[in-house]
Formats: C-alpha cells, structure tokens, sequence
C-alpha cells in the first residue's frame, strides 16, 4: 500500500515510562511479603507528600496490614463504607470459617470486600503508579501480593454547551476533560459492537490516556494502523492537550492548513466516524482529534445536516464567500486603488482619493497598519476575562474605527474593508483554518503592494499549489474537489439533500460505502394524508370534492 | 535555499514601481479641444486643451457643490497634442493627470470640421489610460466653454453628470451612441457615417421657434432656466470629418434603422388621426431588430427594410377612445407607421442627397453578401452604390397598450 509515505523515524527506543530514580531502581522487584518494608519502600518514594495515608487495619482482627493510598485523588467514603469496614468486621457470612493466610487474598477479593474494581497486584512500582491514579492499596504482612483498588474520585466539571462550536440547531452536550465522560458521549451515541475505542498512554509523566476511537468495518484499516503507528512512536514527557499529539501525527509540520480537525462536539466526531474517520481523545483534553481531514470539512458544521437543505447550502455559500473575503480582500483592494485604479467606479476611485487625502502612507502600510492593530486587538480580548473585555472591545472599536480615521492614520473606506474582512475570518467555524487564511493574508497583501493584481493572482496560485500538494494520512487535502469524486462533491459547495447522498465519499476508502439503505428507503414515497388523498381518485370518483367537508374522513 | 535566492530575486528586481496611489492622481473626467485662437492649423500643429478635474473633496460629507472654486478644478492650455498637455498640466496642477476615467471629449464644431480632428483623437488610442467607451461630444461653440459654463443642477460631481446625462439622453434616442471606439470602427470601416453627439451650451430662450418635441438641433431647444448645456440630435461625421448636422428627430429615425443601437425610452408626439388639431403622445419601442435585404443587382441596389416597431399611447388629449374602438386602432396604427415612413424616407433621401453615405451602419448588412473583403472593396457601398440605391422601408406597428387607463373621459358629458 502506498497510501502512506514513508517516513523515516527512529526504530523504537526502550520506553522510560517512571522517570524516578528510585522507582526505576526498584523496578520490576516483587514487593517483599514484610509489611513493614513495604510501608517504607512507599515513605522512600511517597513520603514527602502531605497527602500520602496510611492506616494500620488487622483484617478480621488477625492480620496485621496497611491500607495506603493518596488522600487527594481518593473518595474517602467508598474506602471507608466498601472497604475497610468488611475488613475489619468480619462479614456473616465468612464468620467462624477457616482464614489461612495463603487463601487470605482470594477470599478478600471474592467474598469481603464489595468493590468491583478490586484487583491484585505484585511490583511495587505499578502500585506506585496506580496510587497515583487514585488507587487504594491494602498491603498485608506475610504476603507478596497487594490488593489494589480503584477509590479514585476525580473533580471535573459538567456536561456544557461547547464555547468554540455553538450552533442553533443541534444538540447541546461538548466534551469535557474527562476521558471517560467523553467516550461515554460518544458509546451513547454509538450503541453498537462496531464502535471501538483502542487505548493507550503516553507521555512518561503523564501517562495520559488516549483513546483512538473508529467504527469497525467503516474506517479504513490502514488508517487506523498508521494512526496507532504514529501515536506508539511518540515520546514525550507529557501530554496535555490533544494539540500535541496533532502536533506529532501531522503530516506536514511547515504548513499553514490544519492537517487534522479537533472539536470538542461529540455529535460532529460521530458524524465523522460515521464517514469513516478515526477520532483520537486524550485524557484531560476536551477536544477530539479527527483524521484524515479535507479542506472543505473546515467549513462544514453540523448545522448544516441538521437543518433542512436550502437553508444550510445558503449558509455554506454565504460562509465560503466569508472564507475567501478574509483571504484575499484587503489585497484586492490594495492593488485595486494603488495599481489599477480604472478598474473601480468613478465614483469609488474619487471617494477613495477623498478619503485618502490626509492618510501619510501608501495604501499597503495603510492597510497592514491597521490589520496588525486587528489582530492584536482580537488577541487582547481573546485572553482578557469577561467583564473587562466588554470595556475594552468599545475601546478598541473607537481607536480604530474612529480616532484612526480622524487622526489621519487610515481612510474610512481602509476600515470598512479591514472590518469586512475581519468579519469573515469570523465566519469560517473551525478555528484552526481561519487562522491559516488570517496567516496567509498577511503575505499576500504585501506582494498586492509591490505586483498589484499581478502579486494577489501569484499568491492565490501558490495557495493553491501547497494546498493541492497536502495529504493527511493519505487523503488529499482538496479532495473530493481534486482528486474528483461524485459523491463527495455533492457536500462540497452546496449540502444536498440527505437523500441525495446514499454513499459515504469515496476519498475515504472506508470499505462499506453505503448510507442509505437502497432498497427500502422510501424517502419522498410518503402516505398521502390529509388532501392529498384526492390523487387516489383517478378514475373519476367524487372523492375530490372537497367543498363538501362531510366527505372528507378526518373527524 | 533556492526558492528563498529565487524569491529575493524576484521581489528586489521586478514589481510594478510605477504605482501610483489614488491620491496621487487628478482624474480628468472631461477634455475638451479646441483650435488654438490665432493658429493656423496646417501650418503648425497645436491644439488648446481643457481638463476638468473631478473633486475629491466633494465627496467630504457635508462639502458643497463645486460652488465659485469650481473654476480652479477646470484649466485650459495649449500644447501639440492632448496627451502631451498632461504633462504640461504638472507645470501647476500637482498630481498626476489620468484620463482612466475620463467620461467624454468634447471638440468645438471647429476642429471637428478640420482634418487635424482624426489625427488628434486618434492619438488617444495609442494612450493606454483613455477608455474605448468614452463619448465624444462636438459643442457648437468652443469646447473649453462648453466644460465651463456647464453647471449641472443637481449632480455636485463633474463625473457623474456626464456620465448621467449622456445614459439618459441615449436612452430617450436624442443623441446617438458616440464612442471613441464607434468612431474608429466606423471610420476604419470606410463605409458609414459616425454620429456624434451634438452639445451646445445657450442661455437665450429661442422662444418664437417651437417646433415637435424632438426636431431641435443642439442650442434651440426653448427653455427658461436650468443649465446652459444641452444636449439633443448629432454631428455627421464621415471619414473622421464633420460634414453636418442631424435634429432629435433625425437622430432618433436613425437609431430606429440601426440595428446596433438601443433606445429603450423614446416619447414621441404625433398628429392625432382622427382629430387633427390635437396631438398624440407614444411611445415607441423597438419590437426586433430591424430587418435590412439588400438586393445585389446591375447598378445601384435594392434595399428593402423592415422595421418592426411597438407603441403605447401615452396622451390623448382630444379623447378619443382609441382604447375600445378597433376601427379608430387600424386608422391609428396606419398613421402613425406612415408619419414615421415619412421621416425615414426624409431622411434617407437627406443623407443619399447631401451626406452621400448612410449613419445606419447599414454595411453591416451588406458584408455577408460577399465572399471577400476585395470584392466589398471594389464594390463600393458608400460612394458607388447607397447614393444611388432604391430604398423600401416598411414600418409595422404593433400598439402594445393604450395607457395605465383604458377609457377615455367622455368629454361631451363632462361639460354639461
């Protein structure tokens, strides 16, 4: 299979998951049967730790042994209410039966202790760790083996509407940090064997989770292998947001364009598997990362399935001219009034030259001036809290609009245009291409200032170039445009109708292609209710008399 | 590496250096040309030129009309020819003059009616800057007194009005289309008349003259007030030399046989057929284009044309119920296709007689009739053979409608 280059990358290096000397010293060493060594073997490692808890128990008032865990990350009440207690009072049931200390651990796990997560561990460096992923461990003195378990209780914040993707019509519900949350959100929607999430850590601090989550027998098998290769190869010491792993599964690192798409809606990354995507979550990320993408996903939202079809091909239309604006509109206009002034209407070409009559500079220091005072303005608000950038956002709107104009720094007209075309960055939904337009405007514009149209033209084909060249995991980036595909295109520039799309686009190569089920999709076949009935009435009868209501069945 | 070497290269060694901000510029949107007073043309070459600047500062919100400063923003000055005066111009206009949005030029009867005419203008094509669409404008008096005593009543902005007034006037088939490209295509074709548009500016009320709406020549039309210039009928031009002048009315008959024009608003007043003291007012639209069969004989030709026309009856001032009597329709219909078989065959004899060549672009129909351009060439449409040619014209009129109300007042009752 060529669907992927080949990239050459270090064979595997041993992996340092405990970057801790001890622990690493420690290693695979079978914990000693003597409790005490083991509670100090912990305080070696743990000691320091404010939060570090030990309790000395006797289990059924004869085993001396040590419940310990980290108290932060554990909920008290299950290791006291589910734990402890059957352990320290001897449950009806066992009452009165022989305990030896060789069976001690089976019969805790099966018969006393109710937890479900309760499960048996050896090396005292992976009782370290689950420790610190909020395990209880409960050493016994005289055995090798530990009893570990799950009491985590972590903090997280609930189901809220995602803040980057709103939508009018749709549902509500975003990711949130939780893993666990988030594929929760995902199985809920996907109630079906198919969906299968693989998981595995990364990052030797971290140790996040991630999970590769992909619709079995729908996504290409190649890509889910390469996207676990890509994943397994990755060393770092940690991982705290999915933008990282982005950063080392991209194709092209140099590019301006999104190689893959992050959302933090669960019900667009079900619409993504569904066309046969592999999504990648990272524990602690409230994103989902989605490959392979094509450009023209960028400016797709999930409203426009959600809506009906008319409505949502005008907005794609409306917002593809928004992409395009925030792309090349200052440049056109920069080489418009300083090059090729006879192309405008009279009337413009002399309101600009009003206009411009006090402004010191030519137009393209004119127009980069008051982009670059955009673009720290929009950052500005970006990071200050609420209640301030309101204050500030009519501050920066008089600066610029209003003070600029009559200090003589910028034309009026260079304002309306910086404004329209900030408007329609604002108006492409995926964050991460609007910034590659906003990058690429910058370029463009000042070859607008030294060619004219002759630049703008230049960089457009450049633009176009690149992205042509692009591929992410194998897709080309323009498809279904270039390589063409039929079934694509009808998703492209207008959304068709559901009904007009029965097969999944063909660029993803996802081996079962239909949508629609053809054979008992009886879409637009509706029961004629209601008037409609008078088309039975084909051979003559008086059914369709319809100002006679006695006629009509309704009641 | 070398895509960066490349790229240096190609910003530090090209790019367009001969930028010019808008601001930078003094757009003309009128030139005028005149013959320099005390100046004989065949001795030396010279030409007086005026420039009328549009105003930036107009378009300052809250600015006045052009008002008494008006005047700064025309000048006039003489030099050998119109693109050189742009750069004369610097010596005290600061910004750089350019004709890229120039509406009109505007040439005195004067050098329209010299052979210098044809090699000034056609001077202008050689300039990239001046557009194939600007209308050219022959003033009776001075060219450079025409720009100047213009005062538009309402348009503030010297580009505007031109641009309006010249829309307005093609539309209502007073003037023709006049475009610096018509004149070269003409020209160069050898075969037609151009016509141009005829301006005049005149403060006088010509008040004991009045005639139909439309048969005025540039200047006579009898008014009180508004502004000096008036633009209304053509200059005949033929072989980029004015020969004469057409009225309104001529103007409009012309537009009607020449299928590559568009009038799309024409009101014209007629005699009411049936109560002959009144006067009708229609309008008249053309249904398709008109129909042009030359017939290819020994000697002089035989033109049949066909000219499809629609009306509407706009005014009927004697109350007569064209609207429900057929009878009174048919008698409506055949007088009006002959008052304006009448005025074409006027005319066309006008022209075969004292023009000697047609302003219909009626060559155009005559081409296809040969298989080589030689042949056309021998044959000689304009000096041989349209002087001399048995022209038919059969004007068919369709009424389309009678008016936004059917019924007319019945008189007779109404002054009991």
């Amino acid at each position: 299979m060529s669907l992927f280059r080949k990239k050459k990358r270090n064979v595997k290096k041993p992996q340092l998951l405990i970057p801790s000397k001890a622990a690493e010293e420690k290693g695979d060493t079978p914990t000693s049967s003597s409790l005490m060594v083991k509670i100090k073997e912990v305080k070696e490692l743990l000691g320091n730790n404010e939060d570090l808890q030990i309790k000395q128990i006797k289990i059924f008032g004869q085993f001396p042994a040590a419940s310990v865990c980290l108290s932060s990350l554990i909920n008290q009440d299950v290791l006291n209410q589910d734990i402890l207690k059957p352990l320290m009072y001897v449950p009806e049931h066992i009452k009165g039966k022989e305990k030896p200390i060789n069976e001690l651990i089976n019969l805790i796990v099966t018969e006393t202790v109710y937890h479900s997560q309760a499960k048996v561990g050896e090396n005292m460096d992976q009782l370290i760790e689950l420790m610190l992923r909020g395990e209880s461990v409960i050493f016994i003195d005289g055995i090798k083996e530990s009893i570990h378990i799950d009491t985590r209780k972590i903090e997280k914040r609930s189901i809220a509407q995602p803040e980057t993707e709103q939508v009018i019509l749709g549902p509500r519900e975003g990711f949130i940090e939780s893993i666990l949350t988030n594929i929760a959100l995902l199985r809920y929607r996907l109630p079906t064997p198919e969906f299968q999430v693989k998981t595995m850590k990364i990052g030797r601090l971290t140790k996040s989770t991630v999970a590769i989550c992909y619709l079995k027998g729908i996504a290409n098998e190649t890509v889910i292998e390469e996207v676990e290769k890509r994943l397994s190869e990755i060393n770092i010491d940690a991982i705290l947001d999915v933008g990282y792993l982005e950063q080392f599964i991209e194709d092209n690192p140099f590019s301006p364009f999104p190689q893959t798409q992050s959302t933090e809606r669960p019900d667009k990354t079900v619409a993504n598997l569904l066309e046969g995507r592999v999504a990648i979550l990272v524990d602690g990320s409230p994103f989902s990362l989605l490959v392979p993408v094509v450009f023209n996903q960028f400016y797709q939202t999930t409203e426009d399935y959600s809506s009906r079809f008319l409505m949502g091909s005008f907005v794609r239309l409306a917002r593809i001219l928004a992409l395009v604006f925030s792309l090349i509109f200052p440049s056109l206009y920069v080489s418009l009034i300083s090059f090729n002034p006879e192309l405008l209407p009279t009337e413009f070409a002399v309101a600009v030259a009003g206009g411009r009559a006090g402004v010191p500079y030519p137009a393209v220091i004119e127009v980069l001036i008051i982009e670059v005072a955009m673009e720290i303005l929009r950052e500005a608000t970006v990071r200050l809290p609420k209640q301030v950038g309101g204050a500030l956002s009519i501050v920066g709107v008089l600066v610029i609009g209003q003070a600029a104009v009559e200090a003589g720094l910028s034309s009026p007209i260079t304002v309306v245009v910086i404004a329209l075309t900030t408007i329609g960055s604002f108006a492409t939904p995926t964050y991460t291409a609007a910034f590659a337009l906003r990058m690429l405007r910058f370029p463009i514009m000042i070859l607008a200032g030294i060619f004219g149209l002759y630049g703008v033209m230049i960089g457009v084909i450049f633009i176009f170039n690149h992205m042509l060249s692009l591929k992410s995991f194998g897709v080309p980036y323009m498809a279904p445009v270039s390589p063409e595909d039929s079934q694509g295109m009808k998703d492209v520039v207008i959304r068709s109708p559901l009904w007009w799309m029965p097969k999944r686009p063909q660029f993803l190569r996802s081996s079962n292609n239909d949508r629609l089920g053809l054979n008992d999709n009886k879409v637009l076949e509706h029961n004629k209710v209601g008037n409609d009935q008078r088309e039975d009435a084909a051979n003559g009868g008086s059914k369709g008399d319809y100002n006679n209501s006695s006629d009509d069945d309704l009641n | 590496m070398r895509f960066f070497v490349i790229l240096i290269a190609v910003c530090m060694l090209t790019g367009c250096w001969d930028r010019k901000e808008l601001e930078q510029m003094s757009y003309a949107t009128a030139i005028g040309l005149d013959i320099p007073e005390g100046v004989d043309l065949k001795e030396k070459q010279a030409i007086d030129v005026t420039f009328q600047f549009s105003n930036p500062k107009l378009n300052i919100k809250g600015a006045t009309g052009q008002g008494e400063k008006g005047e700064k923003s025309i000048i006039t000055l003489t030099a050998p020819d119109f693109i050189t005066a742009k750069n004369m111009a610097n010596s005290f206009v600061t910004r750089q003059i350019s004709f890229s949005h120039a509406k009109t030029i505007v040439v005195s009867e004067e050098l329209a009616k010299s052979d210098m005419f044809f090699r000034f203008i056609g001077s202008a094509l050689k300039e990239r800057e001046v557009r194939r669409e600007t209308s050219i404008i022959v003033s009776e008096g001075k060219a450079s007194e025409f720009i100047r005593k213009n005062k538009p009543e309402m348009m503030i902005r010297p580009h505007k009005y031109y641009q309006f007034i010249i829309d307005r006037s093609i539309e209502t088939g007073l003037v023709p289309e006049a475009t610096i490209n018509r004149l070269f295509a003409v020209t160069d074709g050898d075969a037609d008349l151009f016509l141009a548009i005829s301006g005049s500016v005149s403060e006088k009320k010509e008040g004991s003259s009045f005639k139909e709406e439309d048969q005025y020549i540039a200047g006579s039309v009898p008014k009180e007030g508004g502004n000096p210039v008036q633009l209304i009928g053509s200059a005949v031009f033929k072989e980029g030399k004015m020969i004469g002048k057409l009225t309104g009315e001529e103007t409009r008959v012309s537009l009607l046989l020449d299928n590559t024009s568009r009038i799309e608003d024409m009101f014209v007043s007629f005699t009411d057929p049936v109560e002959k003291n009144y006067k009708i007012a229609i309008r008249v639209k053309k249904k398709t284009a008109t129909d042009i069969n030359v017939k290819l004989r020994k000697g002089p030709p035989k033109i049949n044309v066909k000219v499809p026309l629609e009306i509407e009856l706009l005014s009927v001032p004697s109350m007569v119920d064209y609207g429900g009597d057929m009878k009174k329709q048919m008698i409506l219909k055949k007088w009006i296709a002959k008052e304006i078989e009448k005025n074409m065959i006027a005319l066309v004899e006008k022209t075969q007689k004292v023009f000697k060549s047609e302003p219909f672009y009626w060559s155009l129909a005559v081409r296809p009739l040969f298989s080589t351009t030689k042949e056309y060439e021998e044959w000689d449409w304009t000096n041989k053979n349209y002087p001399y040619a048995d022209i038919n014209i059969d004007v068919q009129v369709d009424i389309i409608g009678f008016g936004k109300q059917l019924k007319e007042s019945e008189m007779e009752k109404v002054k009991d």
